[in-house]
């Protein structure tokens, strides 16, 4: 049931921390903004950690063509998140970092896909995987209603579904991958708005 | 044919271990001397209240157990008490957000 590798076993653990360290209600604003970054920084390492076995490093998936796509899609992110929050002041040009951001994390685990030899697929060819894409998508659509507080735990929904999909089942597809990063990555944008526009005001 | 207690399949495995953990992130929860009073909604204020914690995870739960119902032939007593309890907990729950989040304040 346990994933193969001591890094699988690491991605599951980080997941699960992650989600206790999510749900502790700091009190003070500041400690809940590290909290949350903190929380979702493990999140994003789990996805990582999810994909480095011993025959490759991340240094093997950087190598890869849509390795340094990702990195720099993520570069890119960084850029334009600096320009929105220090120049501009743009909420838009921030939520463009957040889409590069997220395209960086999607092709950082095709990367890793790649790197395994396996073949990518756009459709999920699993039911778990199935699960996970169609649990990601009203997520994604409740976010602009009033039912907006079911956004976030459908999201977690689709990352577990999604991280059982490819540990556990082979699950090596575009819309897997999708649902296995977006939530940790908008909830990572969301905090870190939180902590850089505290510390400048401050 | 005998049903067996414990699941069989990774499906409802991991559904399992997120049962666990939504019973242990509630106990820890209500352990924790807790300055400030859980907000009551969703966003408002530091962290997320009890429900709404235990929702993301019986969340996860709930779709992974259904997920080894319907399609990987998970058979077992315990994968139908985390199924529908799970499920149960998760339309109760969200009713409750909703009706805290979508009226007008």
């Amino acid at each position: 049931m346990l994933p193969a590798g001591r890094s699988g076993r690491w991605a599951v653990s980080l997941f699960l921390l992650s989600l206790f360290l999510f749900m502790v209600p700091w009190f003070p604003e500041s400690l809940a903004t590290i909290g949350g970054i903190l929380a979702v920084a493990a999140l994003i390492g789990s996805v990582v950690c999810t994909f480095a076995s011993r025959k490759h490093s991340v240094r093997d998936a950087l190598r890869t063509g849509l390795g340094r796509l990702s990195v720099a899609a993520l570069a890119a992110s960084a850029v334009v998140a600096a320009a929105s929050l220090v120049v501009t002041f743009d909420p838009g040009l921030y939520g463009a970092a957040g889409i590069l951001g997220l395209i960086a994390g999607v092709l950082g685990v095709l990367a890793w896909f790649r790197l395994s030899s396996d073949r990518i697929r756009l459709l999920p060819h699993t039911a778990v995987g199935w699960w996970s894409a169609g649990i990601l998508a009203p997520s994604a659509i409740v976010q602009f209603s009033p039912w907006a507080s079911l956004s976030g735990p459908a999201g977690i929904a689709a990352t577990g579904a999604a991280l059982v999909a490819i540990l556990c089942y082979h699950e090596r597809s575009v819309l897997s991958a999708a649902a296995l990063v977006t939530t940790a990555t908008m909830l990572f944008y969301f905090y870190a708005l939180f902590l850089v526009s505290n510390l400048i005001r401050s | 044919m005998a049903i067996a207690l414990a699941p069989q399949t990774a499906a409802g495995k991991w559904a399992a271990v997120f049962a666990v953990a939504a019973v242990l992130n509630v106990a820890v929860l209500s352990a924790l001397p807790n300055p400030v009073f859980y907000p009551q909604r969703l966003g408002d204020g530091t962290g997320l209240e009890l429900g709404g914690a235990f929702l993301t995870w019986a969340g996860v739960s709930a779709v992974l157990g259904l997920v080894g119902l319907l399609h990987y032939r998970e058979r077992s007593a315990l994968n139908w008490v985390i199924t529908l309890f799970g499920g149960a907990a998760v339309i109760w729950l969200a009713v409750q957000q909703l009706a805290l989040t979508a009226t007008p304040l």
